[in-house]
């Protein structure tokens, strides 16, 4: 049963997505909609909400399918926060580099380059579990200084 | 046939000794690229189209179509030591290269998959050379009726290709219209603006690079990053010698060189078809016509050379249909058109009126580009297996660095940068649930010409669409379409048949559920 829920989840979320893109589309042009009526708003956000929705149970189903897989003894019996837990787990990497890349772009504004380099790549190495103090401090230094010679002064190409 | 002027102008073009280090390193590079398993050529293109902002239109090509072939070679690398291919393409490598290294001919398989892929990529040069020109002047005669059903046509295809996992059909449909639909944002043809809500940054369109750097490069950092695949390390020394001895062990069989090459040529000339397919058909062909077909997959030279033949030779088939026709065959020449476009040049039939001698310089220095991997690739192997066995926990902060600045260096605003992660997390939420990127990437390229070309159509024939079924060219391609979406389906029904024809002995039948092996 839960895998007939599965399979209809996954199928439906991301063309959700898709009509929801549709709509802002639509929402974007002036000359066809009337931005003013709350409709063209909701219809979008509804969408993109209930796929949103869809594609998490999806998740949450696939690592209960994986974990009956497995054998391991994870299983409906657990806790929904406890399975959560385990979705955390196998995304936290992931996490990792989209909040990292997502910090990094929002200090290029304030701090210029260099710094601003130096710092994301010091955080990244420490987040992937570099411990060596050298590598730690040093590979930053080295890499950044590298992209900065190799881009801005033989290539010219602006950067951040 | 050929304009000589034009042809010395290139030749003078490529000969310039910028032109031949860009040369160079888009090989080195590319090579790197292609190695590393994870990074394919259109996630290393993506990367590196930025950086080519400050070079010349020639420069710039020159550097990044080394890059395209030198990553198609470079994923044969890892296939044959590691059994894991760098790139999808060299998946066919690695069924005869890794037991050839298990049998301690390693140098003998790199030699051999080096020697088909120089050798693919010069013929299939050779052949764009002698093609090209005809196929332009032929593309010359198309007018917007003819443009828009060929987009069309390219989008099709994807759809038909990615037929093969369970809904494909309709998952490369749905992506396909997504990037359409992407493709459209801005001001239209007519005037019109459409999906902007009115914001500056997206009137303009949508940003083509930092959208493909997030579809391809940065989604692929996210799914590299959460399989925490971080992967063996290559132990083998390379010995020149004995990878000089493979690569002229490759002219034994020069059927099967040539044969190979011309599926690879024909095969990445279709739009979306590409060298994993141009790999699997050579594959099999090889197999039909060996004298020793029982040693495929088992080690056969003839296995490594249709399959790194086809690889390389795919890239000239591909380069042709964008640089004649204007429609990308793949995602890595889809980069290719969006370098273009970032250069000022037009691909398609109008590139040779304007910029012959342009054209012949990047046929030339893809040349060139195959004698520089044959010695690269002979005298520097030891250097690259080093590199390629960086740790992803240095590989991935370096190559997000990439991202953001490529991203950023198109407009010079952090909107784009932005815009560039959202594409990464869509095309990993894709990549996670089996949609075809590339969809999207042909929808985002195709998608604003065919766009442009129906509303150029509508005006001038005063909105009579009877003309898509009257000109003779339209008719051939609109015959071509069908062809497209009726074929898979008529391959499925040919399968079908095949196999409830198929007779197997009642014996043989109960042998198998004794046993539980298949027949």
């Amino acid at each position: 049963m839960k895998d007939k829920w599965l399979d209809l989840s996954s199928r439906l979320s991301i063309p959700l997505f898709i009509l929801a893109a549709v709509f802002l589309y639509y929402l974007g042009t002036p000359d066809i909609v009337d931005p003013k009526q709350t409709f063209y708003l909701v219809l979008p956000i509804a969408l993109l909400i209930v796929g949103i929705a869809l594609y998490l149970f999806y998740l949450e189903l696939n690592i209960w399918r994986n974990s009956q897989e497995k054998e391991q003894k994870i299983t409906a019996n657990k806790t929904s926060v406890e399975t959560w837990k385990l979705f955390l787990e196998t995304y936290k990497d992931m996490g990792k580099l989209l909040v990292s890349v997502l910090g990094y772009v929002i200090i290029l504004n304030f701090l210029s380059f260099i710094p601003a380099t130096i710092i994301f790549l010091f955080v990244m190495f420490f987040l992937l579990q570099i411990r060596n103090k050298i590598m730690l401090i040093g590979l930053p230094i080295a890499i950044t200084l590298m992209i900065f010679i190799v881009f801005n002064t033989l290539l010219n190409v602006p950067l951040p | 046939m050929f304009d000589l002027g034009a042809l010395f102008a290139g030749l003078e073009m490529v000969f310039s000794w910028e032109a031949l280090l860009y040369i160079f390193l888009g090989m080195a590079v590319g090579i790197l690229v292609g190695a590393i398993p994870g990074l394919t050529a259109s996630t290393g293109m993506a990367l590196l189209v930025p950086i080519t902002f400050g070079m010349s239109p020639v420069n710039a090509l020159v550097f990044l179509g080394s890059v395209y072939a030198g990553a198609n070679y470079g994923g044969s690398i890892t296939a044959i030591f590691l059994n894991t291919p760098g790139t999808p393409a060299a998946t066919i490598t690695a069924f005869d290269g890794y037991p050839m290294r298990a049998r301690g001919e390693a140098n003998r398989a790199l030699g051999l998959s080096l020697g088909s892929s120089v050798f693919g990529g010069a013929i299939s040069y050779l052949a764009m050379f002698v093609i090209m020109y005809p196929l332009a002047a032929f593309a010359i005669r198309f007018g917007s009726p003819e443009l828009f059903l060929l987009a069309v046509l390219g989008l099709m295809i994807i759809a038909s290709l990615k037929g093969e996992k369970e809904g494909g059909f309709w998952k490369g449909i749905i992506v396909g219209v997504f990037g359409i639909l992407l493709g459209t944002v801005g001001i239209a043809t007519t005037g019109a603006e459409r999906g902007a809500f009115g914001y500056p940054y997206l009137l303009d369109g949508i940003p083509l690079i930092p959208a493909l750097i997030g579809f391809l490069a940065f989604s692929e950092l996210m799914v590299m990053v959460s399989t925490k695949d971080h992967g063996e390390k290559i132990n083998a020394k390379q010995t020149t010698k004995m990878v000089w001895k493979g690569v002229w062990e490759t002219l034994k069989y020069p059927f099967t060189l040539v044969y190979t090459s011309i599926i690879g040529l024909i095969v990445g000339a279709l739009p979306a078809a590409g060298a994993t397919i141009a790999n699997f058909i050579s594959y099999n062909e090889a197999k039909k016509y060996s004298r020793n077909p029982e040693m495929f997959g088992k080690g056969a030279p003839e296995g490594l050379i249709a399959s790194g033949g086809a690889d390389n030779a795919s890239t000239g088939g591909a380069m042709t249909t964008m640089l004649a026709l204007g429609i990308p065959g793949s995602e890595s020449t889809a980069l290719m058109m969006g370098a273009m476009t970032l250069h000022g040049l037009t691909p398609g039939p109008k590139l040779f009126i304007e910029q012959l001698d342009l054209t012949y310089a990047i046929i030339f220095g893809l040349l060139i580009a195959q004698v520089f991997m044959l010695f690269l690739a002979v005298y520097s192997g030891n250097m690259f297996a080093k590199i390629v066995n960086l740790p992803i926990t240095i590989l991935v902060p370096c190559v997000a660095i990439f991202c953001v600045v490529g991203s950023y260096a198109v407009r010079n605003t952090l909107f784009d940068v932005f815009f560039m992660m959202a594409c990464g997390l869509i095309g990993y939420l894709m990549k996670k649930n089996d949609y075809p990127v590339i969809g999207v990437v042909l929808g985002l390229v195709l998608g604003p010409m065919a766009d442009r070309e129906f509303i150029l159509t509508s005006i001038r024939y005063k909105e009579d669409y009877s003309i898509f079924f009257t000109r003779p060219i339209s008719i051939g391609i609109l015959v071509l379409i069908a062809l497209t979406v009726i074929y898979p389906l008529l391959q499925k029904m040919w399968n079908k048949r095949k196999l409830a024809n198929t007779w197997v002995p009642v014996e043989e039948l109960e042998q198998s559920a004794k046993t539980g092996e298949n027949i």
